[in-house]
């Protein structure tokens, strides 16, 4: 009788799931499996195309330009998810003391990330202008610099320009995730490693850090995935360029399909990158998995 | 549990009949994607036009300003949807790829109604049939702070190695001021590689031959990559010209931080406009010459029509309603200069006879296609479009590549791009 009742419970509970899975399995299954075999294809939009075999992945595997922009990808997520963290990090420490006016500095912390990003990349592309942009003017009054930084054109300079706007934006994700977390702690725990002799830099690492760890690894995954595909930020400031300087995976598989239409060439370049990912997901997973048991 | 799905798949059914039924009864509707002008009265007397034929022949109408270098993106996403809108306007060189790959509709009915210009014909040439409709020619001219060369004792140049050796005089970069202003960023547009190609072909190279052969490996393109990297690395445009788009020089001329360009009639209208001062101080000629001569590589707007759009009788319809008179002389005149009519009959009124706006309609007459001397196909528009000579350039000038070698990439780049 009960073995009955399990088994009409799991039928019911397959019929209830099948239309989600369907709709997943249309939504992303479907188009993932077309990428998947059109990267095999010498397809450009418009015009009839057929299987090239692997002809794209050697292209792409072959290509300077590839490795360049995979190493631009690999140096923009590490510096920004790094930097995002430590400085999140420190202001949400920050913002958890109490000070005059910390209603207003924390509200104040938010418009980064709730400025609409055409917006701020628009922005940010005029300050960085050589000639007339406000932070080379800015450096050139304080005696800083004599001549111009070219902050969009320089090759060794454009990366560093979105990287630093990508942190701007990004700090308030970080920052607010940790206070979230600072204020759920216990001041007993401190009160405690206080009594046992615990100096500031010990309560912070055995206190402060392993108690919000659950925090710091979905905050830092959940940017580092979100950074990584990052598009919109680098293609508004420097469209990529110069010559690839400050492209990744996202603008430069966008170019390939729509500015030079080679749609096979960029969803090979798409489904070269999917290890790297599926290997953050499983990681991510794992952590999750893991702080859920250690509750 | 049977009673239930078959309750849930009758009111399926239901709603997609219904469905159906609405889409049936849903009036015809015209989309077109126009092109977002630099002067904006173009897209608000355009967009009253269109709303109007669509009221006067009871059709819903879409009338959607998409600037030009988003087009190509949105289009060819469309296109994969199998939803293209009904009609663009664009740039000739990007329309001419769309013609070659089987996208357009014939617009037969358009042009024998209409008598277009031979300048016209010309823009709108395609070798494999008849699909685009020229709406305008945008002749470029070359803009000169005739002030700063006068204030130096300086002639106008007339050759380009008269332009790099007075430039070399009127530079001031100490106070802000460049003698060139040449945008040479890969931004999509057309201006820097037009650019490129003027000063390679007067210089005696030839991109692409009469017969559709990658030719431009030849030591006058090189001399002439030479001397627009020169332009660069003599520091004589702003350093951050290598990466500026096709609005970086507007932007530069009309700050007045620059002392020559080459652009179209957009920054005339705009100087007339805004800047009645520095016009007076602008004198504008045409392009200076190489040991081969002048060319001036030569464009304009058109409008295509999808075949794969839903109202191609209405589309077809509206763009020869579009060339009705008195609207069409009334709209170039709007545009001051910046456009050259590509049919007869509008120029017969005080704003063409005046000297500074007929020059541009005598300059629209003598230009080369972008391609030149290249049959007009989808794949020499697209090695165009691809802006493969601006990237050799800024593979000298920023990444100090050997110019032979530069060459060399570039000619292979063509190849790759024509399938040689």
């Amino acid at each position: 009788m009960q073995n009955s009742l399990i088994k009409q419970e799991k039928k019911l509970g397959y019929i209830f799931s099948f239309p989600i899975v369907f709709l997943v399995f249309i939504i992303i299954g479907l188009p993932s499996i077309y990428t998947f075999i059109i990267s095999f294809t010498n397809k450009r939009i418009g015009y009839s195309y057929h299987f090239v075999g692997v002809d794209n992945y050697l292209r792409i595997f072959k290509d300077p330009t590839y490795w360049l922009v995979l190493r631009n990808t690999f140096i923009y997520t590490v510096s920004c998810i790094v930097l995002k963290l430590v400085l999140g990090f420190a202001f949400a420490m920050l913002l958890n003391e109490k000070f005059k006016g910390r209603g207003f500095v924390r509200v104040s912390m938010l418009v980064p990330w709730a400025i609409p990003g055409m917006v701020a990349a628009h922005t940010w592309r005029w300050m960085y202008n050589d000639q007339y942009g406000i932070i080379n003017v800015i450096l050139k009054n304080i005696g800083f610099i004599d001549s111009p930084i070219l902050w969009l054109s320089d090759r060794n300079i454009a990366l560093i320009s979105v990287i630093i706007v990508n942190i701007w934006r990004g700090i308030p994700f970080f920052l607010f995730s940790i206070l979230g977390g600072l204020q759920t702690i216990d001041t007993q725990l401190y009160d405690a490693a206080k009594v046992d002799g615990a100096n500031v830099v010990k309560r912070f690492l055995n206190v402060t850090v392993p108690s919000i760890a659950p925090v710091l690894t979905i905050t830092t995954l959940l940017s580092t995935i979100w950074t990584f595909n990052d598009f919109d930020n680098i293609w508004l400031i420097t469209g990529g360029g110069p010559l690839n300087a400050s492209s990744v995976i996202s603008t430069y598989t966008y170019s390939t399909a729509f500015i030079s239409n080679q749609m096979g060439r960029a969803l090979a370049v798409s489904i070269s990158i999917i290890p790297i990912l599926v290997i953050l997901l499983i990681i991510a997973n794992k952590m999750i998995g893991s702080n859920e048991s250690d509750r | 549990m049977r009673k239930f799905i078959l309750v849930l798949v009758s009111l399926a059914m239901g709603v997609s009949l219904f469905a159906n039924g609405a889409k049936e009864a849903e009036s015809q509707k015209l989309v077109f994607w126009d092109k977002s002008e630099y002067v904006q009265a173009y897209n608000e007397q355009s967009k009253a036009h269109f709303e109007e034929f669509c009221e006067a022949n009871g059709i819903e109408g879409e009338y959607i300003i998409i600037p030009p270098n988003d087009l190509k993106q949105k289009l060819l996403a469309s296109i994969e949807a199998g939803n293209p809108p009904d009609i663009i306007v664009t740039d000739d060189f990007s329309a001419k790829q769309y013609a070659g790959m089987g996208q357009l509709l014939s617009v037969d009915s358009v042009t024998n109604a209409i008598d277009f210009t031979q300048t016209g014909k010309n823009i709108a040439s395609v070798q494999n049939g008849n699909y685009i409709v020229p709406m305008c020619v945008m002749a470029p001219g070359f803009y000169i702070r005739s002030d700063k060369w006068e204030e130096k004792g300086l002639d106008l140049p007339t050759t380009w190695e008269e332009l790099f050796e007075t430039a070399k005089i009127v530079n001031d970069p100490e106070n802000g001021f460049y003698a060139l202003g040449y945008p040479m960023g890969a931004s999509g547009g057309g201006d820097a590689e037009s650019m490129c190609r003027s000063i390679i072909l007067s210089f005696g190279g030839v991109p692409i031959d009469e017969n559709g052969n990658v030719t431009i490996n030849s030591p006058e393109t090189l001399e002439a990559l030479k001397f627009i990297a020169s332009l660069y690395t003599e520091g004589l445009c702003p350093p951050s010209a290598i990466t500026w788009d096709d609005m970086g020089n507007n932007t530069a001329y009309t700050a007045g931080s620059v002392g020559v360009i080459q652009n179209s009639g957009s920054v005339f209208s705009q100087l007339k406009e805004e800047y009645p001062d520095l016009l007076e101080k602008t004198a504008i000629t045409s392009y200076p010459s190489g040991p081969y001569g002048t060319y001036i590589p030569t464009g304009g707007n058109v409008f295509c029509v999808f075949k794969n759009g839903s109202s191609n009788d209405m589309a077809l319809k509206y763009v020869e309603y579009f060339f009705e008179k008195d609207f069409y002389e009334n709209l170039l005149t709007e545009m001051q200069g910046m456009w050259q009519p590509t049919i007869d009959g509008v120029t017969d009124n005080d704003f063409w006879k005046d000297p500074a706006n007929a020059g541009w309609l005598a300059a629209s007459q003598n230009g080369v296609p972008n391609t030149y001397p290249a049959p007009v196909t989808d794949l020499t528009t697209l090695s165009f479009s691809e802006q493969l000579c601006v990237k050799a350039i800024q593979q000298i000038v920023l990444n100090g590549v050997d110019p032979q070698k530069a060459l060399d990439d570039l000619e292979q780049s063509f190849k790759d791009v024509l399938g040689q």
